[in-house]
């Protein structure tokens, strides 16, 4: 019997996140595997209670934990120094999977490095949080422009507030904890490169995609009578500036406008939250957009996973605009789960997972004209979405993740 | 009289200040030798034309940082920086006239230290201590750390209580053995070392300032081989790099040209270069405090870092020459690598003009010393090239 404590920066009942998901499914499938068993650890918020606490189940726990967002720090001295010990010498794993460190806590690692020295740890990277201090994004603050490279000085110029030498020790710090790290899984080649630049070795990274449940593909949409155009386009995830629904509203309004619903067939569906907790000038302009658009794009706010086979049923494309280079977007899978092409920004893990001309297209980041083209073409171009949807491949399933994670687990 | 100096509140009164050829700056500097009981003295002030009496009271200065740093100020008001071949001497004297600072020192041991240490490594804490968390962090993934003493010496009483609170989880985390020498008041760069040096009992000792950072395991035994292997080593250092990988330190020069300084100042050639391609030991003329090697012995037969210059400045050049003096010489070892985040925990200290005039004194103290020697050798490398 192998134990394995997955540690998570989050429950996904409470922050249903695409980490915090994974994290959780991984869990779950582990303890259905003969030969496994999995002890799930969610971060919470501090509060009143005591630190780890089961909250499900007999193997489900949450522990109050916060860290600072530069380095991700957490001085918590009763935390790492007596209730995650505690902890551990009750659970007895034998690896120890890291999901996240933010609010966590980098220390964190250390702390069941200190316990369990001969246990296997394994840390999903998920952004380029390590790497970038604006999100972990790599892209550079104020202009938003994409980055290719950390540099304490770089980081500086991006950041003028915090010297080079701050950026230093946070990259040798972070790094110091990432040395107790046996291996790395990357959901994508792409992060995986970039971590590699960064400087963590590359054998000790496997490029492993989150898994999901799988799904049958839908049919086609059905087509009005006479209707011989596929311009039904739709935006799925979080609405902030990084996501580029400003490109992609600003292509919609350079379309031609006999094109645009209802007297031609281009319209758009938005479905996302999180407008509401972008900044006052945002929202305003996101607004205004829509407003001026109001017959041929509609705005429905927050989905439920359960809901998507009904939204993508009525859609022909999934456009996935993203000005920052994205990792392993969800909706990607999610787009290809169910059968519908995709319209992605051609950089980073966008470009990756969709290939352009083989299930998707690509189109250059923040550049409206050019997406508003290929738009057009998409609509006005049946065969082309024919093609693309019959090469649709389906995403890995989570079976499958965990066929390919526990190899990592045992090496 | 050494300076006239700007004085607002004279010249608006005295009348005769008024008539004064030299407008505001009516007040002065100067230099009198007085009899030790003197109380006060008169001065007789005059424009050529009046007269005027006045009778100016005496304070003792003490050799407190409040007053050594008043007559630093006083000769930044000079702005002439000569000024110190006057000054010095008072300021030397008044440092010298009474005892050392004495910090009341408290010692606390976090961990079991080795019993038989390979090194002892000082490092002075100021001004800033998560640098210690990051040098932790640092050290407990090196494994030659298991043979340290490692001693901490907090050389700023007002953190104490902020390292107090951080200090249990910190040796918990990261299980680095340590001792931790609490001072009750600043003693400065050269007095907090000594304080550390004191409660050290390796053989083999290291200074090292805590903004220093290791590139990778390795460098500690690099230093120790070549200290032991070098004949008539005194002091080896490692190769410093700025957080950019640009080169920090490769050995510091005598700088004789001066730059329209008064003084030879400590230069470090290369500085902010690319670092060159030398892998194996090369001498230099004298290593930075930053971090260097020295047998510990060594260290106390010569007394260790003089704390007569003010603050932490050419106390590391002062301490090369010492060694010179008794026939050691000093290394450079370029594959033992570390980062130097240059006077991060310094920035705190002072405005920038008074910085430099407290930088003129110790140059013009360390040049009081050492120039011969230092012209010495200075020729004796450029005959070598």
């Amino acid at each position: 019997m192998t134990k394995v404590l997955i540690i998570a920066h989050g429950h996904p009942a409470i922050s249903p996140g695409g980490a915090e998901i994974a994290a959780y499914q991984m869990f779950e499938e582990l303890n259905r595997r003969e030969g496994w068993e999995a002890i799930f650890l969610a971060r919470r918020a501090p509060d009143a209670g005591i630190p780890i606490e089961l909250v499900a189940g007999d193997n489900e726990f949450t522990v109050a934990a916060a860290s600072d967002q530069f380095r991700f720090h957490n001085g918590d001295h009763t935390l790492l120094h007596k209730a995650l010990p505690e902890f551990l010498r009750w659970a007895k794993p034998d690896v120890v999977h890291f999901h996240h460190y933010v609010n966590v806590g980098i220390e964190m690692v250390r702390a069941v490095r200190n316990v369990l020295p001969e246990a296997r740890l394994i840390l999903t990277l998920h952004e380029y949080l390590a790497i970038c201090n604006h999100n972990g994004q790599m892209v550079r603050n104020g202009d938003l422009a994409l980055c290719r490279r950390s540099s304490p000085s770089a980081c500086n110029s991006c950041f003028p507030g915090t010297s080079p030498e701050e950026f230093f020790l946070r990259e040798r710090f972070l790094k110091q904890h990432f040395q107790l790290i046996d291996h790395f899984i990357s959901p994508s080649q792409f992060l995986k490169q970039r971590y590699v630049q960064w400087g963590l070795e590359a054998d000790k990274i496997s490029v492993i995609e989150n898994g999901q449940p799988p799904a049958e593909p839908l049919p086609p949409r059905t087509q009005a009578p006479g209707e011989t155009t596929r311009g039904r386009f739709a935006f799925f995830g979080q609405i902030n500036p990084y996501k580029g629904i400003e490109v992609l509203l600003d292509a919609m309004a350079l379309l031609p406008p006999e094109m645009l619903a209802p007297n031609g067939p281009i319209s758009l569906s938005i479905h996302g939250s999180g407008l509401h907790w972008q900044t006052a000038e945002f929202q305003a302009s996101v607004s205004a957009k829509v407003e001026k658009l109001s017959q041929a794009v509609h705005l429905f706010g927050r989905y439920h996973t359960e809901d998507l086979p009904g939204l993508m049923a009525g859609i022909d494309w999934v456009v996935v605009p993203s000005i920052w280079w994205e990792n392993a977007p969800l909706v990607i899978q999610e787009a290809q789960k169910f059968g519908r092409p995709l319209i992605v920004s051609g950089i980073g893990g966008m470009a990756e997972k969709v290939l352009n001309m083989q299930n998707g297209l690509h189109v250059r980041p923040r550049d409206p004209r050019g997406l508003a083209d290929i738009m057009l073409h998409a609509a006005t171009t049946p065969s082309l979405w024919a093609n693309l949807q019959k090469q649709m491949i389906p995403p890995a399933t989570i079976l499958q993740t965990i066929d390919l994670t526990i190899p990592v687990y045992a090496i | 009289m050494l300076a006239r100096l700007r004085r607002q509140d004279v010249f608006d009164s005295i009348d005769i200040a008024r008539s004064s050829p030299v407008g505001d700056r009516v007040g002065f500097v100067a230099m009198l030798t007085l009899p030790p009981d003197a109380r006060s003295v008169e001065l007789m002030i005059g424009n050529g034309r009046e007269q005027l009496m006045l009778s100016a009271p005496l304070r003792r200065l003490g050799a407190n940082k409040a007053d050594i740093f008043e007559l630093i100020e006083i000769a930044r008001l000079t702005e002439n920086p000569a000024v110190f071949e006057r000054l010095g001497p008072a300021i030397d004297d008044l440092v010298k006239s009474s005892p050392l600072p004495k910090a009341a020192v408290q010692v606390s041991e976090f961990g079991l230290s080795p019993v038989s240490p390979n090194v002892s490594i000082v490092v002075p804490l100021y001004g800033r201590i998560d640098l210690m968390e990051y040098q932790l962090a640092h050290f407990a993934n090196d494994p030659e750390f298991k043979d340290v003493e490692l001693i901490f010496v907090l050389d700023d009483p007002r953190l104490r209580n902020e390292l107090e609170q951080r200090v249990e989880f910190l040796h918990a985390l990261y299980r680095v053995s340590f001792r931790l020498i609490l001072l009750g008041e600043n003693l400065g760069y050269a007095g907090a070392n000594n304080v550390g040096v004191a409660h050290a009992s390796a053989d083999t000792l290291l200074l090292l300032n805590s903004d220093v950072f290791p590139s990778a395991p390795g460098w500690l035994s690099g230093l120790r081989q070549s200290l032991s292997d070098l004949p008539g080593a005194g002091v080896v250092s490692p190769r410093l790099l700025f957080a950019s990988g640009a080169l920090q330190y490769g050995g510091m020069s005598f700088d004789r040209s001066r730059h329209g300084a008064p003084y030879i100042l400590n230069d470090h050639p290369g500085k902010g270069l690319p670092p060159d391609r030398r892998t194996e030991p090369y001498p230099v003329q004298a290593a930075t405090g930053a971090c260097l090697m020295m047998p510990t012995a060594l260290y106390r037969e010569v007394g260790g870092l003089d704390q007569g210059y003010i603050v932490g400045d050419f106390e590391d050049s002062d301490l090369c020459m010492k060694l010179r003096s008794i026939g050691r010489s000093i290394w450079c070892v370029p594959s033992s690598v570390l980062y130097h985040l240059e006077r991060q925990s310094l920035a705190s200290i002072g405005e920038a003009s008074l910085r430099q005039y407290l930088t003129l004194y110790n140059a013009w103290r360390h040049q009081e010393r050492w120039a011969p020697a230092i012209e010495a050798l200075a020729d004796q490398w450029e005959a070598i090239g």
